[in-house]
């Protein structure tokens, strides 16, 4: 599995206008709408979700990023949506500093696996130095999407 | 800390005492299997890491033969544990085996997810967590609820508190390990004890 299967450069948002996680969220959650061609009636429901699971725990893993997800029932598949801030977000990380890169995965109950998987290869991607710098710089989607296809291997 | 001998009205020797225990270097290890549905997903990273990152001792887990500090969500998430994986779990320095203690009963009882759990069953898991992660130090450990002060040795006096998961509640701790103690109560107490149905109305109040 690679996470360029799950990032086309639909799937994101370069430039995130919250300052704030709720807000921040929305605008992913739309997003996903968007690409998922889910119903508009969906958006208010998944970002509650979202929001409601961040109480149990913040999904700030460190170095800037967030992973923040739900699963919703009768999606056929995972979905990744990525959005960047350059001013960053508050996500009440562990390590109290805002975040930068939010990878936002909605998954179906049955693919706990593959949920599994994608969290791995977002982290060790984040662990790569050389990745964060450049995602620091990058301003497009399509650079965002090369950047990932180039170091996740 | 020096203490003086007195002898005929005179000081006549000063013996230096060192402080025992917390200063002992020490190491534990421990296999675990990880047993929940989802696998060592962001939930229990980020539980796993906050207890861990209390303590002074190094703390490191090793899946697969990829090993990293257990105080990084980070480096937790990257190992991709799932449910069955082996875990291995080193703490090594003065407060190894408090730690030890803490963590692998967090790994015990699933990182306290309870995506699985019969609620109904265990309706004063609150009270068994705050209890078992006191018992993981040397010091005697308090708990304040309005307005009583009892030692959470005391079972029956903690049942009389009538502990909710969202009481409001203070620790008190006197011993050597008291710090690490009291901000481990402390975490578990800002979750509402890990009780996921409390933490979620919370959660929902804000959100709705």
């Amino acid at each position: 599995m690679r996470l360029a299967q799950f990032l086309t450069e639909k799937n994101i948002c370069p430039d995130l206008k919250a300052q704030h996680r709720d807000g921040a969220v929305q605008e992913l959650v739309l997003r996903l709408v968007q690409v998922a061609k889910l119903k508009q009636e969906q958006l208010e429901p998944l970002v509650r979700a979202v929001v409601r699971r961040e109480a149990l725990g913040t999904t700030a893993i460190g170095r800037g990023v967030a992973v923040p997800h739900a699963r919703v029932e009768g999606l056929s598949r995972t979905y990744l949506i990525l959005g960047l801030s350059k001013e960053g977000v508050d996500f009440d990380a562990l390590d109290g500093e805002p975040v930068h890169a939010i990878f936002l995965v909605i998954g179906s109950e049955k693919a706990a696996d593959e949920y599994i998987e994608i969290l791995k290869r977002i982290s060790s991607l984040i662990r790569n130095d050389d990745f964060r710098r450049f995602l620091a710089k990058a301003h497009t989607a399509s650079e965002v999407v090369e950047l990932v296809a180039e170091m996740d291997r | 800390m020096a203490i003086s001998v007195w002898l005929l009205g005179g000081p006549v020797a000063s013996v230096r005492v060192r402080a025992p225990a917390m200063r002992t270097r020490t190491k534990y290890s421990k296999k675990m299997v990880i047993k929940n549905r989802l696998g060592f997903h962001v939930r229990p990273v980020q539980r796993f890491a906050e207890l861990a990152g209390i303590f002074r001792s190094s703390i490191e887990v090793e899946i697969d033969g990829q090993r990293v500090s257990g105080k990084s969500m980070l480096g937790l998430v990257s190992l991709g544990g799932r449910c069955g994986s082996v875990m291995r779990i080193t703490a090594m320095g003065e407060d190894a085996r408090q730690a030890m203690g803490v963590l692998s009963y967090l790994v015990d009882q699933n990182f306290f997810v309870e995506d699985d759990l019969d609620k109904e069953k265990y309706p004063d898991r609150h009270i068994t967590r705050l209890v078992t992660f006191a018992s993981c130090f040397d010091s005697n450990v308090w708990v304040v609820c309005r307005g009583k002060k009892i030692n959470v040795r005391d079972n029956e006096g903690l049942l009389s508190l009538g502990l909710r998961p969202t009481s409001r509640v203070e620790f008190l701790a006197e011993g050597l390990d008291s710090m690490q103690a009291r901000q481990v109560l402390d975490t578990l107490a800002s979750y509402q004890f890990y009780v996921e149905d409390e933490m979620g109305a919370r959660a929902r109040q804000k959100a709705d």
